[in-house]
């Protein structure tokens, strides 16, 4: 007799569910409607091309995984069985793995008495190097060992600008963004023109005063380059978290009789921990997959030995290989790799960000901060210090510059070819390079503001099941490998039995137009969103509540109260979406195989030879990003979480 | 007609029940002010009434038509809010005319409109300007214009007046009653300000822990709290320990510990020896200045002044009692001999018996 009542409460509780469920999407339609269309579009071009490389890094086939279409449903077509065989040959090839580091390699070499070619002097060549401990040791030791110095470097610029005044600060704080305006490939030209062996140091410094060559090889030149560009995005987080910190908890501490060095280690940086862990994580994560370094740091100077890395072996066998060929199990298996340390980087960050918020707790007077004045002799300690880094970093931009005027080192003559090159319709021309890459940037970046928009939203306003999922598919995409994303979207949209049976890399004129610009929505979107939902987080629901309450629907207020009030947050993070986009590099390489398609970073990538071509690219890019990023720096008020997307 | 009925609501976030079972019935064109402390779920069962919150159980009519489950836009209902939420993208004009734009009021009207609204909450000068050049209670002004501009069938204010100084939330409050009287509107006001409760309701419906406690007018839950929460939350009060010596038909008298007996007037039957809780109000209190005149007469505590303070109309006195209980007084009559006893002496003060208020517990008895 018992099971009765509880069959009806069954009954009822169901169909109070339902209810429930129909009730809410009535009331609501429109979020509704946004989050499951934006859910399967992350789904759609995310979860599903990476789902596909993890599948084919675990079957036998050598092009295991079919996508079949059915209507618009994806199908996978698993021809083999699951091994393991893949994982066993990489991890126990010493040409992946070798802990020893390689035989009769060398961290530092010194040859003494040589002739250096260019002035004809005798020399000693010092080689900073660091030995080849196989391809994904050294990935692991490029970020580890970049992720070090931008930190020491990054962390100490971080504490002087947030704690102490002195003269030309102003100046300073704008001047260390600039490293940030290093786009892809440009960082390791910049690096060879400034010291690479027949480098501008090199031939008119080093060789001439100290009778030295010094060349950094192999992952020391990676790291090199990288810390250069990467140390800001460690000073821009651990600013703001300096800043975030309530002075009084400070003053409290001193009050109660901390100072000094105990102050720092007790409060302050337990406090900005935060910052200095998702900063730290952030730059790990992007030294393991850049492309671009490796790519140009081989072109340029030959350098063998900068090619053992993940994302250059994969990408060298999608370049050497053809049509379906181009991706093996082996490439995606070391996709995973990097994917997994990916994701497991980006959980780390989210639960960093979460924390991050205590430090803001009790912020009730604004703008008393803790700076204090020093004096003359530490205030010229501190420039110098500045002034050394700023140089440091920005040689690579100086670099660039003066080889797109001067691209021959053997030969310095004065030239704008390079520049006039852009004008060039014809095949050697970069018109269509240029053309092709604001079309697509611009395209997805139009993509990117309405889906941003729409998504930081409802993940703001909106409360419902799977929520901080939502979120973490939103912003995942900073820290995928474009890499392995590309190698997904090639198996997912190139087979014969491709959507609506078109194969859509292929097919003219559409190749790979629409698919490229939905990577680069999905790879750029993190920035938009950060700074849509930044934007929303300082506009009161209530605006919302009070325009809902009068009649407006959700598609009305959010067209016509908060859209406005949020247009800066928009404009500035679709502004950075859109020039990471131009600088997109990854997905780029690998969906794109025709000339007349390709982007400015294509052409690079294809002619790392002609120095003075990619100069003027570089130049080209650097101006954009610069225009971009001051634009951006002045709408969101130096927010380092939508300049970094984190 | 018949205005916003509420019956039976709860309302829950996760596992916290912030509204349990309340039920409301509240009368065309009655203001019905919803009081209690921070928490007490007021501002929820408001949020229910324009949508923005949705019960778990229970029904919400509006004039006749349920609106349980209707979307906030479709409701026909206006709010104005603590922090005015004037858009700051928008004129005044704008924000006035908003509203009406929605319902596809062709630009003329809404003009009129706007300007009419204006000009009854004063603010008709202002029209160009935007909402950041106005100071709070200007802003609060506008939105109350914003408000009634569509002609709302209630008036729903989330403590309007919260963020203003004293001075302009006792001019703005008198304005929000004497215009939404004037226009016949329907209007429930959630407040935390007792006094603000009392100077404006039609109604005053007391919410504490998300359950009603009493509803009534401001004189009813003034002087006939059904409640100990009620009668200490409403005015100002002293509540006193004291047992039950003897009872004669409706007459009781309740010793306070070695500060003296009083008498209280209740029907229902209670055995000597029962522990009471009684409130007296300042008000109901007089200090007797001289000792032999208070042993002639009844209802007499005696404590030591322990703050004594002169506030032109009336002095406040704390009196502390041998129970080390605290007694506040209004005194009006003898305010200079009061003033002038100062602190730390003995005095006698006497209840007035009409006044006192018992309950068992937390339960009046009449």
């Amino acid at each position: 007799m018992a099971a009765v009542p509880i069959l009806n409460t069954t009954k009822s509780s169901i169909s109070d569910f339902f209810n429930k469920i129909f009730r809410e999407l009535k009331k609501d339609p429109l979020s509704w409607f946004f989050i499951l269309s934006i859910t399967a579009f992350f789904v759609y071009f995310l979860v599903v091309p990476l789902i596909i490389i993890i599948i084919t890094a675990f079957t036998t086939e050598n092009f295991a995984v079919h996508v079949r279409w059915i209507y618009i449903f994806p199908t996978f077509d698993i021809n083999g069985s699951f091994t393991l065989e893949t994982m066993k040959n990489v991890l126990s090839s010493r040409r992946f793995i070798q802990p020893g580091g390689a035989p009769l390699d060398y961290m530092i070499r010194i040859e003494s008495q040589q002739k250096y070619p260019l002035t004809g002097q005798t020399v000693t060549y010092v080689y900073i190097k660091f030995k080849d401990y196989g391809i994904i040791l050294n990935t692991i030791i490029v970020g580890i060992l970049t992720t070090l110095f931008s930190l020491i470097i990054g962390t100490s610029i971080a504490f002087i600008m947030a704690r102490y005044k002195f003269p030309g600060k102003v100046i300073f704080q704008g001047l260390m963004l600039l490293p940030l305006i290093v786009p892809p490939f440009v960082g390791g030209i910049g690096f060879s023109v400034m010291i690479g062996p027949q480098g501008l140091l090199n031939q008119y410094v080093f060789s001439k005063y100290l009778g030295l060559v010094i060349i950094f090889q192999g992952i020391a030149g990676i790291v090199f380059v990288q810390t250069l560009h990467f140390f800001t995005l460690i000073y821009l987080n651990v600013y703001s978290s300096l800043l975030n910190i309530d002075p009084s908890l400070e003053e409290q501490a001193e009050n109660l009789g901390a100072s000094g060095f105990r102050l720092f280690r007790t409060v302050t940086f337990p406090l900005a921990m935060p910052g200095i862990a998702s900063g730290s994580i952030l730059v790990l994560i992007l030294a393991m997959e850049d492309l671009g370094t490796p790519i140009v740091l081989y072109g340029a100077t030959g350098d063998n030995a900068a090619t053992k890395v993940i994302t250059y072996e994969i990408y060298n066998t999608i370049i050497a290989g053809e049509a379906d060929a181009r991706i093996n199990p082996q490439a995606t298996f070391l996709g995973a790799v990097l994917l997994l340390f990916a994701i497991v980087g980006f959980f780390f960050i989210r639960k960093y960000v979460a924390l991050r918020q205590y430090s803001m707790i009790s912020k009730g007077r604004a703008g008393n901060t803790r700076e204090r004045k020093v004096g003359v002799l530490a205030s010229i300690g501190i420039i110098a210090f500045l002034m050394a880094v700023f140089l440091i970093a920005t040689l690579i931009q100086f670099g660039i510059i003066y080889r797109s005027l001067v691209p021959n080192a053997q030969n310095p003559q004065l030239t704008f070819d390079n520049y006039k090159n852009f004008f060039n319709t014809g095949a050697e021309g970069l018109w269509i390079p240029l053309k092709n890459t604001l079309m697509y940037s611009f395209g997805a970046t139009f993509i990117t503001i309405i889906l941003a928009t729409i998504a930081g939203y409802v993940a703001n306003r909106k409360k419902f099941p799977g929520q901080s999922w939502f979120d973490a598919l939103l912003t995942i995409p900073i820290a995928i490998p474009g890499i392995v994303l590309g190698m997904g979207y090639w198996k997912m949209f190139s087979n014969s039995g491709s959507l609506f049976g078109i194969d859509w890399l292929t097919l003219n004129p559409l190749n790979p137009v629409l698919i490229l610009m939905i990577s680069y929505t999905v790879r750029r979107f993190p920035f938009t969103v950060r700074a849509v939902y930044a934007g929303l987080q300082q506009t009161d629901e209530v605006l919302e509540e009070a325009a809902m309450n009068l009649g407006a629907s959700r598609y009305r207020s959010l067209l016509e109260i908060v859209t406005p009030l949020i247009s800066f947050n928009i404009i500035g993070g679709a502004l950075i979406s859109l020039v990471y986009s131009m600088g997109e590099v990854s997905t780029t390489l690998i969906l794109v195989l025709d000339r007349n398609k390709g982007t400015l970073t294509w052409d690079m990538a294809h002619n790392t030879g002609e120095i003075g071509r990619l100069c003027a690219i570089g130049v080209f890019l650097m101006i954009i990003q610069a225009i971009s990023l001051f634009a951006t720096n002045f709408l969101l008020k130096n927010r380092a979480e939508a300049i970094t997307g984190i | 007609m018949e205005g916003v009925r509420i019956e039976n609501i709860t309302i829950k976030y996760d596992d916290f029940t912030a509204v349990e079972g309340v039920s409301l019935h509240v009368k065309p064109g009655e203001l019905v002010t919803i009081l209690g402390p921070s928490g007490c779920g007021k501002t929820t069962l408001l949020r229910s009434i324009a949508g923005f919150v949705t019960p778990v159980s229970g029904h919400i009519f509006l004039e006749g038509k349920e609106i349980t489950h209707l979307p906030p836009q479709h409701r026909g209902t206006a709010m104005i809010f603590q922090n005015y939420a004037l858009w700051p993208h928008m004129t005044i004009e704008q924000n006035v005319e908003y509203g009406l734009k929605l319902k596809g009021v062709p630009k003329e009207v809404r003009r009129k409109k706007a300007v009419e609204m204006l000009k009854l909450v004063k603010m008709e000068s202002q029209i160009g300007k935007m909402p950041t050049q106005i100071s709070g209670g200007q802003q609060q002004r506008i939105a109350l214009a914003r408000a009634l501009a569509v002609d709302p069938d209630v008036l729903l204010c989330d403590e309007p007046l919260s963020n203003l100084d004293a001075k302009l939330r006792v001019e703005l409050r008198t304005e929000i009653r004497e215009i939404s009287k004037r226009l016949g509107i329907t209007v429930i006001y959630v407040t935390h300000d007792q006094s603000e409760a009392l100077a404006i309701s039609d109604r005053i419906a007391i919410l504490r822990d998300g359950e009603l406690q009493q509803v009534g007018p401001p004189l009813e839950v003034f002087h006939d709290p059904d409640n100990l929460f009620v009668g200490e939350f409403i005015g100002e009060s002293s509540t006193l320990k004291g047992v039950l010596e003897e009872q004669e038909g409706n007459k009781a008298k309740i010793r306070i510990g070695d500060a003296g007996l009083i008498t209280a007037y209740f029907e229902e039957q209670l055995e000597p020896g029962a522990e009471l809780k009684i409130l007296i109000r300042p008000q109901d209190v007089n200090v007797i200045p001289n000792k032999k005149r208070a042993d002639n007469e009844e209802n007499i505590l005696k404590g030591i002044i322990r703050t004594n303070s002169f506030m032109g109309d009336h002095v406040r006195v704390n009196l502390e009692l041998p129970t080390e209980e605290r007694l506040i007084i209004a005194e009006r009559k003898h305010i200079e001999e009061t003033s002038r006893m100062g602190v730390d002496v003995e005095a006698f003060v006497q209840v007035n018996p009409e006044k006192v208020l018992c309950f068992l517990e937390e339960r009046r008895i009449r």
